[in-house]
């Protein structure tokens, strides 16, 4: 019977083990209810969970700059030495990749203006008043383009009765030089002639020429790149307009959220003393796509994603000094999405089984020593001694927890007491 | 003066109901009279608390006067004071159990018999003594008298010089008079009897009774002059490491050692 009793002070190891013990039927009980609440919660949380992604690799280079005009010709990323980016450009290319700027730019999908949207009758009024803006630059454009190939080509022909020109006279200086001292006029004029002369009103008369419609090309390309500026900057006040009517839309912070949290950027550095494209040169940057339970809209990222990294990182890579751009390509040509989590409802129903099953069951313990130490009924029958001095007479067990005798018939003697 | 402190304490009548609401699930279990089915340590333990007090008593001449009481109801302070008769008879003891509790007395009940006429019949006047002492069939040793008629004024029947008489009158007829009383931080009934009897046994229950409750019934009694002998804890609710096994080896061994027959026929040696 000591070994029941307990001070008011002080609980040892022991006693609580005992504790636990007399009460593991109901710890037991709510572990289970734990486990099977954990199960359930996990069932909730995570049976509508499916996970659509891939990875994507690009591959990222400077492309020096050739030496002779030949290799120029011939492809300069075949020719020139390759040579790996440092680790600051690659993490600044990786953090812009992960920025919301890169998302609007996936959310554009390479073009000026977002598309339209069902509804929102003030962004699309925007919209059409930027398209044909946009149109109209990009016929300024191509004309100026058309008048910068003109004037090339005047310039060339204007190049052309220059030289000629200039070997025609210097034809003339030698006849001049031949003519003194010792030449006579006769002489000058039978080595020169009178196609001599002819020749160089010709050669001067075909520069004049040249240069008359050089200058009139100039003024045409002039004219017409000052319109495609005007038209340019029209065009921007307007785009600038949707894209911010676009901006200020719910569904655009919503998608832009969704795109940089469905996307994780990384990069593998290359050597960046290896000298040639075979040799660890090449840097890779990673793209990671994962969305929640959305297979169409994780394949369209995939496509943009694919379509536009590459224009990005060749427009935004800091290129060094004597590198003429980056080369950027995606390292394979197929790529499909698939689910990335089979069987993450039966792990994760698991997990939270066994960490509510953990938890409830170090809370009911907690909760049942707390009770016990705060229990101040009559526990331990030594305390009246201790506390009041009086003597403990007797301590009567209590007949429940006592071994019943073997049912027996019921004979006359039971009723007698023979104790 | 904390005499009465228990009886108007508002929050005692509470924790009074809830632990008697609490103690009415397992009050019919614990209403037992000691039988050859009564296991071996309920009997040993009776037989403890008989020796404990036989030996506490105060010797005089004439019999004993006992009482015995609890903080609140349901602490099987009538299942301990008929068990504790019981025992005393089987030792060849003459002994009455008087049942004090006169609004709710409940010793005819462990003897399959009605409370009338009783106590507070005689005290009223209204029945002779012989008429109300009633031999029961359990042991030719023990007596009992029941508590009677229900009474408006019990605290003055328990009061009265009749009393004091017929305490003095049993002394005179029976080794042991034991008085089952009322509650005593409910009820002042007990307080009434305190003075004239020779010891007052307190009855708390295992991991029911609250030690405050202890505590105050203690000193209401000793404020009342009443000579408390001890304490009986009853209920005691073995630990899970300890029920059974122990007592029933005991038991077994008891039974090998003592008797060919039965543990509980030990009373004829």
């Amino acid at each position: 019977m000591e070994e029941n009793m307990q001070t008011e002070d002080g609980i040892s190891l022991l006693d609580i083990f005992r504790l636990l013990l007399s009460k593991i039927k109901i710890l037991l009980l709510v572990v289970l209810l734990g486990a099977i609440l954990g199960a359930a919660l996990g069932v909730w949380k995570t049976h509508n969970v499916d996970y659509y992604g891939t990875s994507v690799e690009f591959y990222v280079n400077p492309e020096k700059k050739s030496v002779s005009s030949d290799n120029t010709q011939q492809g300069g990323s075949q020719y020139g030495v390759y040579g790996a980016y440092g680790r600051h450009v690659m993490d600044n290319m990786v953090r812009l990749l992960g920025s919301e700027i890169f998302a609007e730019q996936l959310m554009l999908g390479g073009n000026v203006l977002p598309a339209k949207q069902e509804g929102n009758t003030s962004l699309n009024a925007k919209i059409d008043v930027a398209e044909p803006l946009l149109e109209i630059v990009e016929q300024k454009q191509a004309k100026a383009k058309e008048y910068s190939a003109s004037y090339e080509e005047k310039l060339s022909t204007y190049n052309s009765a220059d030289n000629r020109l200039n070997d025609v006279w210097k034809t003339l200086y030698l006849a001049e030089k031949v003519k003194q001292p010792s030449f006579s006029e006769a002489e000058y004029m039978t080595y020169v002639g009178k196609a001599g002369y002819t020749n160089l009103e010709t050669a001067y008369s075909d520069k004049q020429t040249a240069q008359k419609k050089l200058e009139s090309a100039w003024e045409n390309f002039a004219v017409a790149q000052a319109a495609a500026n005007e038209a340019q900057e029209n065009a921007s006040t307007a785009v600038e307009e949707a894209l911010t009517e676009w901006r200020n839309m719910d569904s655009y912070k919503g998608l832009l959220n969704r795109i940089v949290g469905s996307t994780k950027y990384a990069y593998v550095q290359g050597n960046t003393d290896a000298e040639d494209a075979n040799n660890l040169a090449r840097s890779f940057i990673y793209v990671k796509i994962s969305v929640l339970n959305d297979k169409e809209f994780s394949e369209d990222l995939l496509e943009r994603i694919k379509k536009i990294v590459p224009i990005y990182i060749e427009a935004n890579m800091a290129v060094p000094d004597g590198y003429q751009g980056t080369n950027c390509q995606p390292t394979t040509t197929i790529n499909q999405i698939v689910l990335t989590n089979p069987g993450y409802t039966r792990s994760q129903t698991i997990k939270y089984a066994l960490l509510l099953a953990a938890v409830t069951g170090v809370v009911a313990c907690v909760v049942v020593i707390l009770l016990d130490r705060s229990d101040k009924r009559l526990r331990d029958y030594d305390v009246i001694t201790k506390k009041f001095n009086i003597p403990v007479l007797g301590v009567v067990p209590a007949i429940d927890d006592l071994v019943p005798e073997t049912p027996k018939k019921k004979t006359e003697k039971d009723t007698e007491v023979k104790v | 003066m904390r005499l009465f402190h228990g009886m108007s304490d508002k929050h005692s009548e509470k924790r009074a109901r809830r632990a008697s609401k609490r103690a009415k699930l397992h009050s019919k279990r614990m209403e037992y009279l000691l039988d050859k089915k009564t296991p071996f340590a309920i009997t040993e333990a009776f037989r403890n608390l008989k020796a404990a007090l036989s030996v506490s008593v105060p010797k005089r001449d004439g019999g004993v006067a006992i009482m015995a009481t609890s903080a609140y109801p349901q602490d099987g302070k009538t299942t301990v004071t008929v068990n504790l008769a019981l025992m005393f008879a089987i030792s060849n003891a003459k002994v009455v159990i008087v049942d004090g509790d006169i609004r709710k007395g409940r010793v005819a009940k462990y003897f399959k018999e009605k409370n009338t006429p009783g106590l507070s019949d005689y005290l009223s006047g209204q029945n002779s003594l012989d008429e109300v002492i009633r031999q029961t069939e359990t042991d030719k040793n023990l007596s009992y008298i029941p508590c009677g008629t229900h009474s408006p004024k019990p605290y003055e029947l328990l009061e009265s010089e009749a009393m004091k008489s017929l305490i003095e009158e049993l002394r005179t007829r029976y080794d042991y008079v034991i008085i089952d009383t009322p509650p005593v931080l409910l009820l002042s009934d007990a307080l009434a009897i305190a003075p004239v009897i020779d010891g007052t046994v307190l009855v708390c229950r295992h991991q029911v009774s609250y030690i405050s409750d202890v505590a105050r019934a203690l000193n209401t009694l000793s404020f009342a002059k009443a000579n408390v002998l001890g304490v009986v804890v009853n209920d005691f609710k073995l630990p899970p490491t300890k029920s059974r096994g122990n007592y029933d080896s005991y038991y077994y061994y008891s039974y090998a050692y003592g008797s060919t027959d039965s543990p509980a026929e030990d009373k004829n040696d």
